[in-house]
């Protein structure tokens, strides 16, 4: 019997999870990330003690339309909603950068030479990127209640935590599940260019389906909808929707494993 | 005879271009098949298609026994491959790169990958990242992914591209080692004819998609005609002193930018002296004379000049 140790999908994980490791490409996407917390915090500063920021030269008017309230349910309201809308383009970046390295390095024919199965090394990427993006929410939602109890944010509690913390896992996790076109569009395009273009597409064709009121049918939308974005009762959500989200990310699944395994590799 | 390659028919086409046309390949096991061409002749077509990377338009081609299209993991395992220009991971060491071809290649990683080391001579360079390598150490450690799992076929495209000429003689060391003493079979497409013609067994000649000829080494000897070759210091004057004595020369340009005539006529090669003592009394005395046999590169442009 084959070892655990050495099955295919497990040596493919081991490599991308050393790529993802050595390169810098998480790590300043997580910077990135990081900021959404941090001017969140800084507006929630503003609007707590308004005569302050503006001794500093800092505009109330501003932070009041961007957050409304400076309590803890606005700030980490906030925060989800950032990680539905920055992980659109940070999450693509991720795997636009994981797919479309093996075109930019050239090292693309070597690893469609290996015995490894192509849809073993498709879906370790998948999974490395997932968990990566994953691991980011976790650290910004943490970053977010250091940058919350240093600012002093009232209206504390341990269930808004849970569910804010639910709210942001699960926003993070349908934006991710949205990641698979961008794959495809990686393998497609033959490098990074391609698939940011897409993710940024999606976000353009996202903001208009959403003010024409047909978010809920547009699966780009779903995870701002689901974060609140529009307010608890603008969402307009329903199962149709997270169905809809899930067609897209087998169909993009499907159509990276159809094009690593079937098409004709000519870079 | 154990075939490790055969292709039977093989064709490839883009569109309209014929990158490759009914091609009938057989390598032995054991044997070190050059598979040379100009650029754009389909030598890198013909390694994706062994590779069972491109889809044929027509015919087939085997590996080890199995359908090149379709081959298994256990094949693959069985198969090293150079890619054409060495590529590596830049932001991973030496070591690390190694360590993901073991990972791939599902190996008992750190014995194969510090055994690679010490053999291609990378163990100084092991925590050296990728990207700060120089071209040639590059190379090398493409050659040792490439043979990590020792491999019973490598399929090697131009592995000589972009060594300086000790790397040169270092992969002419390794395939003949590979061949004769692990008695690996070596598939290589290259176009340094002078190499190629220093380690080869058989070398297939491809020219427009189609191969023109296959030769073995004796083969390949025998259609290296002989040619005596002079340098005269007034070529004018040496070239119309040769015609007036009814022989036919060729004015060559030679590696130093000077000029060379070749005399290929029997008169001339039986009697060489005959020939420098016609020179020397017409007032154009050979700075150089001798009997020399074409090399690879004149069979090569012969064969594909007479086809194309």
């Amino acid at each position: 019997m084959k070892s655990p140790l050495r099955s295919p999908l497990l040596g493919a994980l081991r490599c991308e999870i050393l790529k993802a490791r050595r390169s810098r490409v998480p790590v300043l996407t997580a910077l990135g990330f990081s900021l959404a917390p941090m001017m969140a915090g800084l507006f929630m500063m503003i609007m707590k003690d308004p005569d302050g920021a503006r001794r500093m030269g800092l505009l109330r008017a501003k932070a009041t339309m961007f957050a409304g309230a400076a309590d803890w349910p606005t700030f980490l309201g906030v925060v989800t909603q950032a990680v539905a809308v920055g992980g659109s383009l940070l999450f693509a970046l991720l795997v636009a950068w994981s797919f479309g390295r093996e075109f930019a390095d050239r090292t693309l024919k070597t690893v469609l030479a290996v015995p490894t199965s192509r849809s073993a090394i498709v879906l370790a990427k998948l999974l490395v990127m997932s968990g990566t993006a994953l691991v980011i929410c976790v650290w910004v939602f943490a970053l977010a209640l250091g940058v919350g109890l240093v600012v002093g944010l009232p209206g504390a509690s341990k269930a808004l935590f849970v569910a804010a913390a639910g709210r942001t896992l699960l926003t993070a996790a349908l934006t991710v599940a949205l990641l698979t076109p961008v794959a495809f569009i990686a393998g497609v395009g033959r490098g990074y260019m391609a698939p940011l273009g897409f993710a940024i597409l999606t976000l353009f064709l996202g903001q208009i389906a959403a003010a024409i009121g047909w978010g809920a049918w547009f699966p780009w939308t779903v995870p701002a909808l689901f974060s609140g974005l529009a307010g608890p009762e603008g969402s307009g959500l329903g199962a149709w929707s997270f169905a809809l989200v899930l067609l897209v990310s087998a169909a993009g699944l499907g159509a990276t494993l159809a094009w690593w395994r079937f098409a004709d590799h000519t870079t | 005879m154990s075939l490790t390659i055969a292709t039977y028919g093989l064709t490839k086409r883009f569109g309209r271009v014929s990158a490759l046309e009914a091609v009938e390949l057989r390598v032995a096991a054991g044997e070190v098949y050059a598979f040379i061409g100009r650029n754009g002749a389909g030598k890198t077509t013909m390694i994706r298609l062994l590779l069972g990377m491109l889809r044929p338009t027509a015919g087939h081609a085997a590996v080890l026994g199995a359908p090149a299209r379709a081959l298994s993991p256990e094949h693959r395992r069985r198969v090293g491959y150079l890619v054409e220009g060495a590529t590596a991971y830049p932001e991973l060491t030496v070591q690390e790169n190694l360590q993901l071809s073991a990972w791939l290649y599902s190996l008992p990683d750190r014995k194969a990958v510090h055994a690679s080391l010490e053999r291609f001579g990378l163990g100084a360079l092991a925590n050296r990242r990728a990207a700060t390598l120089s071209t040639g150490n590059l190379q090398r450690l493409a050659l040792a992914r490439a043979l990590l799992h020792e491999p019973e076929l490598v399929i090697l495209d131009e592995p000589a591209t972009a060594l300086d000429p000790a790397g040169v003689v270092e992969v002419r060391q390794l395939i003949r080692a590979l061949a004769y003493e692990q008695g690996t079979t070596v598939f290589m497409s290259s176009h340094i004819l002078s190499e190629v013609e220093r380690v080869a067994t058989r070398i297939g000649i491809v020219h427009e998609g189609r191969l023109v000829a296959e030769l073995s080494s004796a083969e390949f000897d025998r259609l290296r005609r002989p040619r005596l070759e002079i340098v005269v210091r007034d070529c004018d004057l040496g070239e119309a002193l040769l015609r007036a004595a009814g022989l036919e020369p060729v004015r060559m340009s030679d590696a130093r930018g000077g000029w060379q005539l070749h005399l290929r006529g029997e008169a001339a090669l039986a009697s060489p002296d005959d020939v420098a003592r016609l020179l020397v009394n017409g007032g154009a005395p050979p700075l150089h004379l001798a009997v020399r046999r074409d090399e690879l590169e004149q069979v090569f442009l012969a064969l594909t000049e007479s086809t194309g």
